[in-house]
């Protein structure tokens, strides 16, 4: 026995040891001890791998940032193309609504003929309002013939070449346009000026006109349509000394956008000038 | 070379003026593309070409404009006549030449149209031509004359450029 102690006695010390150190260890007695001889070896760890990390992107990322360059300009390309796409068939779809609308009013008219034109220019010369259509008289086109949009009373065709045309809006300094009240009380003569504005001008004293009166084309004179409308009345200027009153007018077209307009064709204006003195 | 070179230059022109620079309004004033061309022409080389330029497109405009067709040919070829005046006789430096007959050729040109429509019975009141029309034309015309100049400095130079090669 005492052999038997003397020959294993340190093994048994290094157990006891062991088995004692593992006691605590379950114990959480030697957390602060391993916390204690652990904090170096992590900090080296994440020092390590720190470095290690950044020299292996910066190895690798020149790859990558290719790659990603590559997709973001094919991305932008795509992005590019698809907005210029989408004003593509905005704009289609504004034409559409245009000529859906100008089918609509010659539906709605079917006693008469209508040609469909775009609007491609205007006038050179800032006094007057007119603008070029791109038909002319192959596509039957005469001078004189009146023109209208949807909304209403556009003007009349005061030149025409063999593919374009020139019309006078109603705008136009030098047009004037013989009209009546919707409701039929007077008829009258729509003048246009420089700034573009339209007024009503030859109305009697004795009638009364009021802010939101319709105006109407009527058939005097030969040069329009009846019943084309016209605009309606913003605001009635009437002085007791002059013979006649005045009214501001709301043109049921705006002339500044006008991009497509109908030709009546099948109406032939009378030409009165020899009857004028 | 430069005079045929004016057919496709001018109907260009023609068509920025009537489609574009027509439809930007300042009041109811506009620049005047074509004018500013052909002075910038005129200033750049005195000889016939910029009274060839100037005389297709008075033809041009006349034939687009519902003022009487003679109006812009003359109106053209008067300012180009001065513009050459002015750059050889008065003021050495192109860009002075450039403001000053842009300043005079606007005044005559829009004047002259005037004139014309007020004798064809246009009614079209003095003092509004002026504040609403001629003024901001003025306007836009001086601030188009330098980029214009410029541009066709451009043009007259590879075209002399094309003629010596």
């Amino acid at each position: 026995m005492i052999f038997v102690l003397k020959k294993f006695w340190k093994a048994g010390v290094l157990v006891l040891l062991g088995a004692g150190l593992l006691a605590l260890a379950l114990g959480g007695y030697l957390t602060p001890v391993f916390s204690l001889a652990s904090a170096p070896v992590i900090a080296t760890q994440r020092w390590l791998s720190i470095r290690f990390t950044a020299i292996y992107q910066m190895l690798n990322s020149p790859q990558e940032l290719a790659a990603l360059r590559q997709q973001v300009d094919i991305l932008q390309n795509e992005n590019a193309r698809l907005q210029s796409q989408v004003v593509e068939l905005q704009q289609q779809l504004k034409d559409t609504e245009l000529l859906y609308e100008l089918l609509r009013f010659a539906r709605s008219r079917p006693e008469d003929t209508y040609v469909a034109a775009a609007v491609i220019g205007r006038d050179p010369s800032p006094f007057l309002h007119y603008v070029i259509i791109d038909k002319g008289s192959d596509d039957g086109l005469r001078r004189g013939m009146p023109v209208v949009t949807a909304q209403g009373l556009v003007g009349r065709i005061d030149a025409v070449i063999a593919n374009a045309a020139r019309v006078q809006l109603i705008n136009d300094a030098g047009s004037a346009v013989n009209v009546k009240l919707a409701s039929g009380a007077i008829e009258a003569m729509l003048t246009g000026s420089l700034t573009g504005d339209i007024s009503l001008e030859m109305v009697p004293q004795d009638v009364t006109l009021k802010p939101g009166d319709v105006i109407l084309t009527s058939a005097l004179g030969g040069i329009y349509p009846e019943n084309i409308l016209v605009g309606q009345v913003v605001s009635v200027r009437r002085m007791e000394t002059e013979l006649f009153q005045t009214a501001s007018v709301q043109p049921a077209v705006n002339f500044a956008t006008l991009r497509a307009v109908l030709v009546v064709t099948d109406f032939n204006p009378v030409d009165i000038t020899p009857l004028i003195p | 070379m430069a005079v045929i070179l004016g057919i496709p230059v001018m109907i260009l022109v023609v068509i920025f003026q009537t489609s574009v620079f027509r439809s930007l309004v300042l009041l109811h004033g506009t620049a005047d593309l074509v004018l500013l061309v052909i002075i910038a022409v005129a200033i750049r080389r005195h000889d016939t070409t910029s009274i060839a330029w100037a005389l297709m497109a008075g033809l041009m405009v006349g034939f687009i404009s519902g003022v009487p067709w003679f109006v812009f040919p003359l109106t053209y070829l008067g300012v180009a006549v001065l513009a050459r005046f002015l750059s050889s006789q008065v003021w050495q430096t192109p860009v002075l030449a450039m403001f000053l007959t842009t300043l005079i050729g606007t005044v005559l040109s829009e004047g002259f149209q005037w004139i014309t429509l007020r004798v064809q019975g246009v009614p079209l009141p003095m003092v509004e031509s002026i504040n609403l029309v001629l003024l901001p034309g003025l306007l836009l015309n001086l601030l188009l004359a330098l980029p214009v100049y410029a541009l066709v400095a451009d043009l007259t130079r590879s075209v002399s450029l094309e003629e010596v090669t």
